[in-house]
C-alpha cells in the first residue's frame, strides 16, 4: 500500500544525508514537490504515480547538494552577513514590534537611556579627571620634587622643595634636562600705578625663566626667553590683562603690588588650562623679585621645584640622586652653623628619634589624583578614589539599566512566543530568529542613546556644578563618536543576547498548542531583580554615610566660635590705618569682639617653625638635631583667642599688663604632647628658634605663658598639629564677631568706616562658618553625586520592576479571574501579586547590608573623625527600598486585582 | 531541446526575468520556464533551487515565507532586488550583444558566397 506521505518523508530523508541543504531548503524542495504533486493528480494520475513522475523531474539530489555546496561555499561579503535587505525586513519587523507595544518599548527606551546618560556624565567626567596636566609638552617627563618630613612624631608632606633645590639638581643630577622653580606667594592686591582702586588677585606665584621651556608655553605677546628674567617683571594670562588694563595694551605698562612694589608687564599668556594644576593662576612674578631666591637656606620650603627628565632617563635614576642630597648638601649647610655637627651623628639621632627628611619625586601627571594631602599645592586636587567610585557607580548604572532591558524583553517573550514559533514553522532558522531580536535591541540601544545624549545635555550644566567643572561634550571629536556608537551597539547587542537566544530556543509544537504558559528563565529574571535591589540598596547606604559624616564634621564641636564671626580680607590695604580701623569697627555696638591676625583655624596663611627647647643646646643635643621641633607658628593679638573663644587650661592669656609677653608664647596640647610635659609644667618653658645665630647666649627665647586646648584648625581629616601663639606680626585679616541681630547693617557699617580709612581699596569679607564648610566642599560634592545617582538608579531599577510586575499580572490574568471567581478578595489578590518580589527585595537588601558597611567603613577609615556606622541606616535604607518597591508593584497588583474576571477569562 | 550548458547559461536571466514581472515561488517559476519554452528547455526541477540559492547569497533576488490565502502550504516567495534589476540589465544587454553578432553572422554569410 502506497501512503504518500510516508514515501515523502523517505525522499526527504536523502537531503538529510547531504548537509548542503539546511532546513528552510528541505522545506522549500517539500513544498515544491507537494505542488507538483498535486498538480499530477489534479491531471488524474494516481499518488503514486504522481510521486514517481515529480520525484524523476525533480532530478539527482547528489548532483543539486554538489551545487548548494558550491553556493556555500564562495566567498562571503560583508553584503552577505548583514544582508541589507534582510535587515531592512528586520527592522521592518522591529518597527512593527514596537509600535505594537508602545508602553513595553518606552519602558525600555528611556530605561536604558537614563542609565547611558548618567554613564555618559560620568564618564566625560572621568576623562577631565584623568587628562589633568597632560597638555603640556612632554608631561611625561616632568617631576616635582617633595618633602616627605618627620619630626618628633609629626608627619608632614610638602609640594615643595628646599630653596636651592634647583640649582643643585641642575648642576649635579646629569638625568635632568630642565628645571624650573617657582616661590609661593599667595594672594596679592593690584593696581594700576595711576589707578586708585586695587584688584586682588588670589592666585599669584613667582616663577623662573625657565618656566614657559618647562611646560611647553608660548606668550602671546612679549618674548618668553627673557620676560621672567629681571626682578620686578611680571606675565599676566589673557583675563587677567584684560581685568586690569581692559582692551588697551598691557604689556610695558607697570602695576603696583599691595600698594608697595612696582612691577612691569614683561609677558602676556593665554589662560591656564582649565585641567592643569595652573588653572587658578593669573599672574607670574619673576623669581628674581626676591631676595631669598638667591639664598643659600636649606630651610626654605616654599619653592615649588620642577624637573624634566632626559628622554632616555628614568625617573629611579633621579630618585637616586634625591636620596644623597640631604647628607651631600643639607647637612654640610647645617654644619656651618650647629658646632659639632657630623653626617655620623645626624644619622644616629634619626634612627634614635625615628626623624627622617626625604626628598621624591611625584610625576606631573600624578599630582592631580595621587598627591592630595601635600602642602603648598598650587590648586585642591582630587583623589583618584573618587575617579573608581564613580566609575563603580557609572558601571552600575549601565548595568541596571541592561539588566532591566534584559528583564523585560524575556518576560515580555510570552506575547511573542506565537511570533517566534510561526517563524521557525515558515522556515526561520535559529539564528535568523537571534538576528532579528538582536537588531531589535540594538535598534532600541541607538534610540537611548539618541534621548540619553538629549538628556545629557540638558543635565551637563547642572552636572557641571554638582562637580565644579566646566565640562562640554565633545562633538566634534570623531573619537567620541566612535566609542559612543560602539558603546551603543556594544549594549545593544550585550542587552539583547539573552533575550535573543533564550526566545530562539522556543519549541514551535510547544508554543503554537498554547500551552507555553511559563516561558521559563524566571531563575535568571529573579537573580537579575535582586541584583539590581542589592545595588540600589547598597547606593542608599553610602549616600546616607556620606551625609551623616559631613553633617558629623560640620557640627562637631571644634573647641573654637565659627558662627558670627566675619571676616575681613587684606586689611594691611589700609596701611597705617590698621589699627584704627580695628578700634572704630569695635565702638559697633552689635560688634562683640574684633581681632587682627593673617592665620585663621580655616583655610588661612600657614607657618611652621623649628624650635628647640631650653637647654637643648648645652647638653649638644642639636648636633644631631634631635631636640627639633616642627611647630606652627600664628602670629595674633590681644584679642584673638577671646574672639575666637579658645578655651585656656593652663596659664593664662596674652594681656597689655604685661610687657614681657611681647616674648610670651601660647601652645596647644598637640605641642606639649612633644615638649613631653604637664599643661602646668609647660608655664614658664622657654623655646627657641634663633639657632643659625653665632653667639649661642645672645639667643632670643619665648616663655611659654599659657596652653589652649586642641582645636581644630584644620580639616578633620587630619590630626591636630603642634601650634604656637605670639603676639606681633603683620595681619592680613581682621575677625569681627557679632552678636546676633541683623548681620548685614553691621557689615554696611563696617564698609562705610573701610571706606573712609582705606578709599579705593577693596571691601572683601566672608562669614566664618560658609569658609569652614568649603573645606569639606570635596565630600558634600560626592554625597551630592552619590545622591543623584542613587535617585537615578532607584529610578531605573523602579521602571524595571513595574514592567515585570506588569507582565506578571497579565500572565497569571486567568489566574486571577479563576481566584476572583471562587471568592477571593481583591486584597488577597493584591497581597499575592506583591509578595512574590517583595521576596527577591529582601533578598537585594540582604545582600546589600554587608557590602555597603565594609565599603563605607572603608571610606571612613580616611577621616581622623569619623562617624560610627549606626544600624538604623540599614534599616532606613531597607525600608525605603520596600517602600518604593511596594508602590511600584502594588499599582499593576491592585490594577489586575480589581479587573472584572469576566475580561479575562472570556478571551480566548 | 537545448543543450544542457545553454540552458544552464541562460537560466540568470530567465530566472530574473520571470521574477521582475511579480513575485514567485520555486514550482510556479518552473513551470513557467517550461511553458514559455514550449518544453524546450527542461531542467531536472531540484536543479533550479541551488541557483535561486546562489541569487539571493548574491543579493539580486531575497526570499520571504508567504502563507497564501488560497493555499494549504506556505510557500518561499522569491523578489528580485534592486541589484537584481540592474544585473538583468547587464545580462539583457549582453544576450542581446549575443543575438546581434549571430543574427549579423547568419544574415551576412549568404552575400559572402
Amino acid at each position: 500500500m502506497f501512503i504518500l506521505d510516508n514515501a515523502i518523508k523517505q525522499w526527504l530523508k536523502s537531503f538529510s544525508k547531504h548537509r548542503a541543504f539546511n532546513h528552510g531548503s528541505v522545506r522549500e524542495m517539500e513544498m515544491h514537490l507537494r505542488d507538483h504533486i498535486e498538480d499530477l493528480i489534479g491531471n488524474g494520475n494516481t499518488e503514486q504515480q504522481a510521486f514517481e513522475m515529480a520525484v524523476s523531474e525533480f532530478g539527482e539530489i547528489p548532483n543539486m547538494a554538489e551545487e548548494e555546496f558550491r553556493n556555500q561555499k564562495r566567498k562571503t561579503t560583508i553584503l552577505t552577513i548583514i544582508h541589507t535587505n534582510m535587515l531592512n525586513n528586520y527592522i521592518k519587523i522591529a518597527v512593527r514590534s514596537f509600535t505594537k507595544q508602545p508602553f513595553f518599548t518606552f519602558l525600555n527606551t528611556f530605561g536604558l537611556a537614563i542609565g547611558m546618560a548618567g554613564g555618559l556624565l560620568i564618564a566625560l567626567f572621568i576623562y577631565d579627571e584623568l587628562s589633568f596636566d597632560r597638555m603640556f609638552t612632554n608631561s611625561e617627563r616632568i617631576y616635582r620634587i617633595n618633602i616627605d618630613n618627620q619630626t618628633s612624631g609629626e608627619f608632614s608632606q610638602y609640594a615643595a622643595a628646599p630653596g636651592p633645590m634647583a640649582e643643585v639638581i641642575a648642576r649635579d643630577c646629569p638625568q635632568v634636562e630642565l628645571v624650573s622653580r617657582f616661590r609661593n606667594v599667595g594672594s596679592t592686591l593690584l593696581r594700576k600705578a595711576d589707578a586708585t582702586l586695587n584688584v586682588k588677585e588670589s592666585h599669584v606665584v613667582a616663577a623662573d625663566t625657565a618656566f614657559f621651556d618647562m611646560f611647553g608655553l608660548d606668550l602671546l605677546e612679549g618674548n618668553a626667553k627673557t620676560a621672567l628674567k629681571q626682578p620686578n617683571s611680571l606675565v599676566l594670562t589673557k583675563t587677567a590683562a584684560e581685568i586690569h588694563f581692559g582692551s588697551a595694551t598691557a604689556l610695558g605698562k607697570s602695576l603696583l603690588l599691595d600698594n608697595e612694589h612696582t612691577y612691569i608687564v614683561t609677558g602676556i599668556i593665554d589662560d591656564m588650562p582649565k585641567n592643569s594644576f595652573l588653572r587658578n593662576h593669573s599672574v607670574f612674578l619673576s623669581t628674581s623679585s626676591y631676595e631669598d631666591a638667591k639664598s643659600i637656606k636649606w630651610n626654605t620650603w616654599y619653592f615649588p621645584t620642577f624637573v624634566k627628565l632626559h628622554p632616555t632617563s628614568r625617573v629611579e635614576d633621579l630618585q637616586t640622586f634625591l636620596n644623597t642630597v640631604k647628607e651631600s648638601y643639607l647637612i654640610p649647610w647645617a654644619m656651618t652653623f650647629v658646632p659639632g655637627l657630623t653626617i655620623e651623628n645626624s644619622r644616629a639621632a634619626d634612627t634614635e628619634t625615628g626623624n627622617f627628611m626625604n626628598f621624591n619625586a611625584t610625576a606631573l601627571t600624578d599630582i592631580h589624583l595621587y598627591s592630595s594631602d601635600r602642602e603648598g599645592e598650587f590648586s585642591t586636587n582630587s583623589d583618584i578614589q573618587n575617579v573608581y567610585i564613580l566609575s563603580v557607580i557609572g558601571l552600575f548604572l549601565i548595568l541596571l539599566a541592561s539588566v532591566n532591558f534584559m528583564n523585560l524583553s524575556t518576560a515580555h517573550s510570552l506575547k511573542r512566543a506565537k511570533e517566534v514559533g510561526i517563524r521557525k514553522t515558515l522556515g526561520s532558522n535559529r539564528f535568523g530568529l537571534i538576528r532579528q531580536f538582536l537588531t531589535e535591541s540594538v535598534l532600541i540601544s541607538f534610540l537611548s542613546l539618541l534621548t540619553a545624549m538629549g538628556i545629557a545635555a540638558i543635565a551637563l550644566p547642572f552636572f557641571n556644578i554638582l562637580s565644579d567643572k566646566s565640562i562640554s561634550i565633545p562633538f566634534s571629536s570623531p573619537f567620541f563618536w566612535l566609542i559612543l556608537l560602539s558603546t551603543a551597539l556594544l549594549l545593544g547587542l550585550l542587552s539583547g543576547s539573552y533575550p535573543a537566544f533564550f526566545m530562539s530556543r522556543f519549541i514551535p509544537v510547544k508554543v503554537l498548542k498554547g500551552g507555553q504558559s511559563s516561558v521559563g528563565g524566571g531563575n535568571i529574571r529573579n537573580g537579575l531583580v535582586i541584583f539590581q535591589f542589592a545595588i540600589s540598596v547598597f547606593l542608599i547606604v553610602s549616600t546616607m554615610v556620606v551625609f551623616q559624616q559631613v553633617n558629623f564634621i560640620q557640627n562637631k564641636d571644634l573647641g573654637f566660635q565659627k558662627d558670627q564671626i566675619i571676616v575681613i580680607d587684606d586689611i594691611y590695604a589700609a596701611g597705617n590705618q590698621v589699627e584704627s580701623f580695628k578700634q572704630e569697627v569695635k565702638r559697633i555696638s552689635q560688634v562683640e569682639s574684633v581681632s587682627l591676625s593673617s592665620y585663621l583655624p580655616t583655610p588661612s596663611r600657614r607657618s611652621s617653625i623649628t624650635f628647640f627647647a631650653e637647654g637643648a643646646f648645652e647638653n649638644n643635643a642639636t648636633e644631631s638635631g634631635a631636640g627639633a621641633m616642627i611647630i606652627e607658628k600664628w602670629n595674633i593679638d590681644y584679642d584673638y583667642i577671646s574672639t575666637l573663644e579658645l578655651e585656656i587650661i593652663a596659664g593664662r592669656d596674652f594681656d597689655t599688663k604685661y610687657a614681657t609677653d611681647s616674648s610670651g608664647l601660647i601652645i596647644n596640647e598637640s605641642t606639649l604632647t612633644m615638649l613631653g610635659v604637664t599643661p602646668e609644667k609647660a608655664i614658664g618653658m622657654r623655646l627657641t628658634n634663633d639657632i643659625h645665630i653665632e653667639d649661642k647666649d645672645d639667643m632670643e627665647y619665648l616663655t611659654i605663658i599659657g596652653v589652649v586646648k586642641n582645636f581644630h584648625f584644620e580639616p578633620l581629616r587630619n590630626s591636630i598639629d603642634a601650634l604656637s601663639l605670639r603676639l606681633g606680626g603683620s595681619s592680613k585679616k581682621m575677625i569681627v564677631k557679632l552678636n546676633s541681630g541683623d548681620f548685614s547693617k553691621s557689615i554696611d557699617t563696617i564698609r562705610e568706616i573701610w571706606s573712609t580709612m582705606a578709599p579705593g581699596q577693596p571691601f572683601s569679607y566672608y562669614f566664618m562658618d560658609d569658609s569652614f564648610n568649603d573645606t569639606y566642599q570635596a565630600e558634600l560634592r560626592l554625597g551630592s553625586i552619590f545622591m543623584t545617582f542613587t535617585v537615578l538608579s532607584i529610578f531605573i531599577a523602579c521602571l524595571g520592576l513595574f514592567g515585570l510586575a506588569a507582565f506578571n499580572a497579565e500572565k497569571r490574568a486567568k489566574e486571577i479571574g479563576i481566584k476572583k471567581v471562587m471568592g477571593a478578595s481583591v486584597s488577597q489578590i493584591t497581597y499575592k501579586l506583591s509578595v512574590d518580589f517583595l521576596k527577591l527585595v529582601g533578598i537585594g537588601i540582604v545582600l546589600a547590608i554587608p557590602l555597603g558597611w565594609y565599603v563605607m567603613n572603608k571610606w571612613l577609615e580616611e577621616f581622623t573623625y569619623r562617624i560610627e556606622i549606626s544600624w538604623w541606616v540599614f534599616v532606613i535604607a531597607a525600608i525605603t527600598a520596600v517602600v518604593i518597591s511596594i508602590l511600584t508593584v502594588s499599582y499593576q497588583s491592585i490594577k489586575a486585582a480589581i479587573m472584572n474576571p469576566v475580561k479575562s477569562l472570556r478571551s480566548e | 531541446m537545448i543543450s544542457k550548458n545553454l540552458t544552464a547559461a541562460s537560466t540568470k536571466p530567465i530566472i530574473l526575468g520571470i521574477l521582475k514581472q511579480g513575485n514567485s515561488y520555486g514550482y510556479l517559476i518552473i513551470k513557467k520556464i517550461k511553458e514559455i519554452s514550449g518544453g524546450t528547455m527542461k531542467y531536472s526541477d531540484g536543479m533550479l533551487y541551488p541557483v535561486l540559492h546562489r541569487l539571493e547569497k548574491d543579493g539580486l533576488i531575497q526570499s520571504n515565507w508567504v502563507m497564501d490565502n488560497d493555499s494549504v502550504r506556505p510557500r518561499k516567495y522569491y523578489e528580485i532586488t534592486a541589484l537584481g534589476k540592474e544585473a538583468l540589465i547587464v545580462e539583457k544587454e549582453q544576450w542581446l550583444q549575443v543575438n546581434t553578432v549571430l543574427n549579423q553572422i547568419w544574415e551576412v554569410q549568404p552575400t559572402n558566397k
